[in-house]
């Protein structure tokens, strides 16, 4: 899967673990923040999206400061995920 | 005891009650439930907070609302009568423990499901910092809230409270009810209208859900629509058309009335032609014969709080100073169903439910204006 077709999934993802019954995929810029601005999503959506990566891609994300740097953007996801998978395959 | 005084009152039915009122033609429903009509809940609600809410917390949350800017003031109490509560979100956090076996669970459901999150949603939304109560007593929730606001007024504690009930039905708690058969609720093969809930060969009624809200102060004032005089419910007594009359005639007395100062029963009577109805409600009937009797649940459906739409009810009858004829047992036995404003303004209404459950019975008792 390419980078651009994880974001996409990413997107739908992040709609159904938060909620977001008025966003589209489309709506969401992949590089615009998650939190405060773009999304403007706030704690306890970061513990769900926390969950998402544990639940879709078996990754856990424990440290929070790893949180903070993973949790950015869409493509900041999208990135990790890939880096771990690659981490895990290797 | 001193009587509270209603300045607002606010309902979300299935009915077109919200923006409208009850002086409208029914609304027909077929099939094993009555929905309420949504309205545009995000005018009422920021949406950061909507996304999360469930149908219980919206309903009650714009209802409440509509109810505070209708009486164009902030109560300084809450008091909140539900019988389910947040179902939906307890559903989906139990499925879903069950279902990843108690692993990766998202907090929201989790942290939503709180039968007291309607009560504190209103006081995050208002900033009232006061009294805050939910009731969770099935069938009487909404009659305990409405007792506990009055006794706050009556008492001198509070100058003014919001008080109400709500309740959402969701595919799981359609099925418990038709199991344990809670509100009288057979499982029936063939579809029933609303219409012909109160015919001689209806055997079923339709379940519903709603809520309503009021706003309630300890003096009157020129918005006053109606005097709530008492609230009283009983439980675990052996009923007989005896010891209804002689609980009935007791209450009452106590506020100085008699049977034949009352104009208006509106009666918690289901529809369903079972042998409790008759019992339990024909029963109490004759006491109040130079009354008329209304009934409701043709409605907005059986719900555990469904007594604070008759109240709801009650009070748009003081405010129009009509009687609606769709609501009249006498006009629904005969299959007339049709809507007609009957200009009558009663002076006191009494608000009777007996419950299957617990030989649960309650009374409200109203009277007009301040």
């Amino acid at each position: 899967m390419t980078q651009e077709e994880l974001i996409e999934q990413l997107k739908s993802q992040i709609i159904e673990a938060v909620d977001l019954t008025d966003v589209k995929p489309a709506d969401i810029d992949p590089d615009a923040p998650l939190f405060v601005e773009g999304l403007g999503l706030d704690s306890i959506d970061a513990i769900e999206l926390v969950l998402l990566l544990q639940k879709h891609y078996g990754i856990k994300l424990e440290d929070p400061r790893k949180r903070r740097e993973v949790l950015t953007s869409v493509r900041a996801m999208a990135k990790f995920i890939q880096d771990n998978q690659s981490n895990t395959d290797n | 005891m001193k009587p509270s005084y209603i300045q607002s009152a606010a309902a979300l039915s299935p009915q077109n009650t919200f923006d409208g009122s009850i002086f409208e033609p029914l609304a027909e429903y077929t099939g094993d439930c009555m929905v309420a009509t949504d309205p545009d809940f995000g005018k009422f609600i920021p949406a950061a907070r909507l996304r999360r809410m469930s149908r219980f917390l919206k309903m009650g949350l714009t209802t409440a609302t509509l109810a505070i800017q209708r009486a164009g003031f902030i109560p300084e109490a809450i008091c909140v009568g539900t019988g389910n509560g947040c179902c939906s979100h307890l559903e989906k956090f139990m499925r879903a423990t069950t279902e990843q076996g108690e692993e990766l669970l998202s907090p929201i459901p989790f942290m939503a499901s709180g039968h007291n999150n309607l009560a504190a949603q209103i006081a995050m939304n208002h900033q009232i910092k006061g009294y805050n109560m939910s009731f969770l007593n099935g069938s009487i929730s909404f009659e305990n809230a409405l007792s506990d606001a009055h006794l706050l007024l009556c008492e001198g504690q509070y100058h003014n409270v919001i008080v109400g009930g709500a309740d959402e039905i969701t595919d799981l708690t359609k099925n418990v009810f038709r199991h344990i058969g809670d509100f009288l609720f057979p499982l029936t093969e063939k579809e029933i209208s609303n219409k012909a809930f109160y015919s001689e060969d209806n055997k079923s009624t339709l379940l519903g859900e709603g809520a309503a809200f009021f706003c309630l102060t300890s003096q009157p004032s020129e918005q006053t629509i109606a005097q709530l005089v008492g609230v009283h419910s009983r439980n675990g007594q052996a009923r007989s058309a005896q010891s209804d009359k002689e609980w009935l005639d007791s209450i009452l007395a106590s506020h100085h009335l008699s049977a034949a100062d009352i104009d208006l029963v509106i009666s918690g009577e289901n529809g369903a032609n079972y042998a409790f109805n008759s019992q339990n409600y024909s029963a109490v009937y004759p006491l109040f014969n130079q009354a008329d009797v209304a009934v409701y649940k043709h409605l907005c459906g059986e719900y555990y709080s469904a007594s604070s739409f008759a109240l709801f009810c009650a009070c748009q009858i003081f405010q129009y100073g009509k009687i609606p004829s769709h609501l009249l047992l006498t006009h629904l036995k005969k299959g007339d169903a049709e809507y007609q404003a009957i200009d009558k303004k009663p002076r006191n209404i009494l608000i009777y439910h007996a419950y299957n459950e617990s030989d649960i019975q309650s009374v409200m008792i109203l009277s007009c204006g301040s």
